[in-house]
């Protein structure tokens, strides 16, 4: 496989500096864009994106690696100090005009003009969002994809899933006869607000049920509200991609809080209307693995789908 | 902006990935920046962005690279070794000096682990390189391998609720040739050896080497560390400051675009090595 540097430019300016990794059948129908994860840049972490890249390449599909504008070896600057603010504004869409230009590139230089684009985390909502207006894009490839917009660590408590709710909940009965435990409650340590939310969850979703939902644009209406840190971004453009006959493959880490944000607070709720579009995307879980997929064995299992739903949908 | 121009360059059959940022203006020196080890890289890779953008700002050119198994570079991280990332940064030392004027003072600015591979290659290209900067230099290479082992105890714990294996019995398995993993990247038992013998005070370079040890501030800390203070007492090419400054190269909840203290303490120094080869050259 050969690798080339390829600086192309974004619609602000911005030169962006990717790596094209072309196999030596090259396929002409088809490629891959790759996009950057969080702040790490296009190689990813521990180089997961050249690894994945190879499943890609054995299928004559070549990958373009992005480093986003202010990222990586890019030119441009972002002004959050804080993560937390550069991940929501990542969710936000921030990089949507990194990924077009990406695929003007491929359209203009390889005359390649269908593509499969994501990555993880970052990456992969960024190709989502771009997805939604740019019908070049062919697939979505989303390793870890967030369904929810960041906010500042303080208020992580606010917006926790059930499942990790209930995990403190059953923490905090088995101190219930630790006296260290209560010496922290009542020495004001202890988080109160975790306490409250842990304990009293059923409740609130109960209540939190009986509200009315409404809906600003096509997206279908859930059976509940959505949880408060909700990307709506995301549940547009999720329907609005798979709509249009794109399909997906979705792939998640089993210890990563991100699969059971995407379960309770977008597939439950939007269960009804996601039944007709099931056999567009495929939800798969590498069970144990951490976020960034950081063991050889889940790494192995992520080529071993990412393999899979290429042979089926882009064969 | 500096012109940037990000290049495969050759090392034998392999290729080095590199960003050579031409420096604005006369070459007041050329500086090859040696990355440090596996994920820290990545978290600072902005950092040194940001670095070699502002080193080209005044006059110096910098080459920016990733040695083999790291970044765009090749090979795979578990078939690289001390050795190969020695011989990468002398192959891009040499690829930064085809690029500038003969009298350029050369210097290797490295990051922890980075410094301690910048430092033995200098011992190899002795003359050539004028001097060595060391970010939050590693001293003692066996405490470095048990920090690293440390996140696969985290990664243990994350995902398995408990510690099954401690440091100990994960040394002893990549000594019985397991590779054991630290955030996704594989540690043979034979790096573990070569890391492991590395003492930053005992390598041979700095008998000769003209170098600044620049020791990022923990705590309350408010001098360099006593043996670094010993190995400055010495010998009088090696010195070591203090500097406060963020540790970027691990996860944090900040987002790390610079370093202010060690570009400052860096570009300082690289101004009076000017001054003293300006000095040298009238004499």
């Amino acid at each position: 496989m050969k690798q080339t540097v390829v600086t192309l430019r974004n619609a602000e300016g911005h030169a962006l500096h990717c790596i094209w990794e072309a196999p030596a059948n090259l396929r002409r129908d088809l490629a891959c864009v790759l996009l950057s994860p969080g702040v790490k840049m296009r190689v990813a972490p521990h180089r997961l994106y050249r690894k994945v890249a190879r499943v890609f390449a054995e299928r004559g599909i070549g990958v373009l690696r992005v480093d986003f504008h202010g990222l990586g070896d890019s030119e441009g600057d972002l002004p959050e100090a804080q993560l937390d603010q550069l991940y929501r504004k990542v969710q936000q869409g921030r990089h949507v005009c990194d990924a077009r230009a990406a695929i003007d590139w491929l359209e203009q230089d390889q005359g390649i003009s269908r593509v499969v684009v994501g990555g993880l985390c970052g990456g992969a909502i960024t190709g989502l969002l771009a997805a939604e207006s740019d019908p070049r894009i062919a697939g979505l490839y989303a390793i870890g994809i967030p369904v929810t917009l960041d906010g500042p660590a303080e208020q992580a408590s606010a917006h926790m899933t059930r499942g990790e709710l209930a995990t403190m909940r059953r923490e905090y009965l088995r101190k219930v006869f630790n006296p260290k435990a209560w010496k922290r409650l009542l020495l004001l340590q202890s988080d109160y607000q975790l306490i409250f939310r842990a304990t009293t969850a059923s409740l609130r979703r109960w209540l939190r049920r009986r509200g009315p939902v409404r809906m600003q644009d096509d997206t279908p209406l859930p059976a509940a509200p959505p949880a408060s840190n909700f990307n709506m971004g995301f549940a547009r453009a999720f329907f609005r991609v798979l709509g249009r006959g794109a399909p997906a493959l979705l792939i998640f880490s089993g210890s990563d809080r991100l699969y059971f944000e995407f379960k309770e607070k977008f597939a439950e709720p939007w269960a009804a209307a996601l039944a007709p579009l099931a056999t567009q995307f495929s939800v798969e879980i590498v069970p144990k693995a951490n976020h960034v997929l950081g063991d050889p064995s889940w790494v192995a299992e992520t080529k071993h789908y990412t393999a899979g739903w290429l042979d089926r949908c882009f064969s | 902006m500096a012109i940037e121009e990000p290049h495969f360059f050759p090392n034998g059959t392999d290729e080095l990935y590199g960003v050579f940022h031409a420096p604005q203006g006369e070459t007041r020196s050329g500086v090859l920046f040696c990355h440090a080890l596996a994920e820290e890289k990545l978290w600072s890779h902005r950092v040194y962005v940001s670095f070699a953008r502002e080193a080209a700002a005044r006059g110096h050119a910098v080459l920016r690279f990733d040695m083999r198994g790291e970044g765009d570079s090749a090979l795979e991280f578990e078939e690289a070794t001390v050795a190969t990332r020695v011989t990468d940064v002398i192959t891009a030392f040499h690829e930064l000096r085809a690029r500038l004027p003969q009298q350029a003072p050369l210097v290797l600015v490295g990051h922890r682990f980075g410094g301690t591979v910048a430092l033995a290659a200098a011992e190899q290209l002795g003359r050539l390189v004028s001097a060595v900067v060391i970010w939050d230099p590693i001293l003692d290479g066996k405490d470095y391998v048990q920090q690293l082992l440390r996140t696969n105890l985290t990664t243990q714990l994350a995902t398995e609720g408990k510690v099954t294996r401690n440091r100990d019995a994960l040394i002893e398995a990549m000594l019985a040739g397991e590779t054991v993993v630290v955030d996704g990247y594989g540690l043979t038992g034979s790096f573990y050896r070569e890391v492991s013998e590395l003492r930053l005070p005992s390598a041979p370079a700095l008998e000769s080497t003209a170098t600044l040890l620049l020791e990022v501030a923990k705590g309350s800390q408010t001098e360099p560390s006593a043996e670094l203070r010993a190995l400055c007492a010495e010998r009088k090419n090696v010195a070591c400051k203090l500097v406060a400054e963020q540790p970027f190269w691990r996860e944090t909840r900040q987002f790390h675009s610079r370093a202010p203290a060690l570009t400052a303490a860096t570009l300082d120094y690289l101004a009076s090595l000017n001054v003293a080869m300006e000095l040298a050259s009238q004499t």
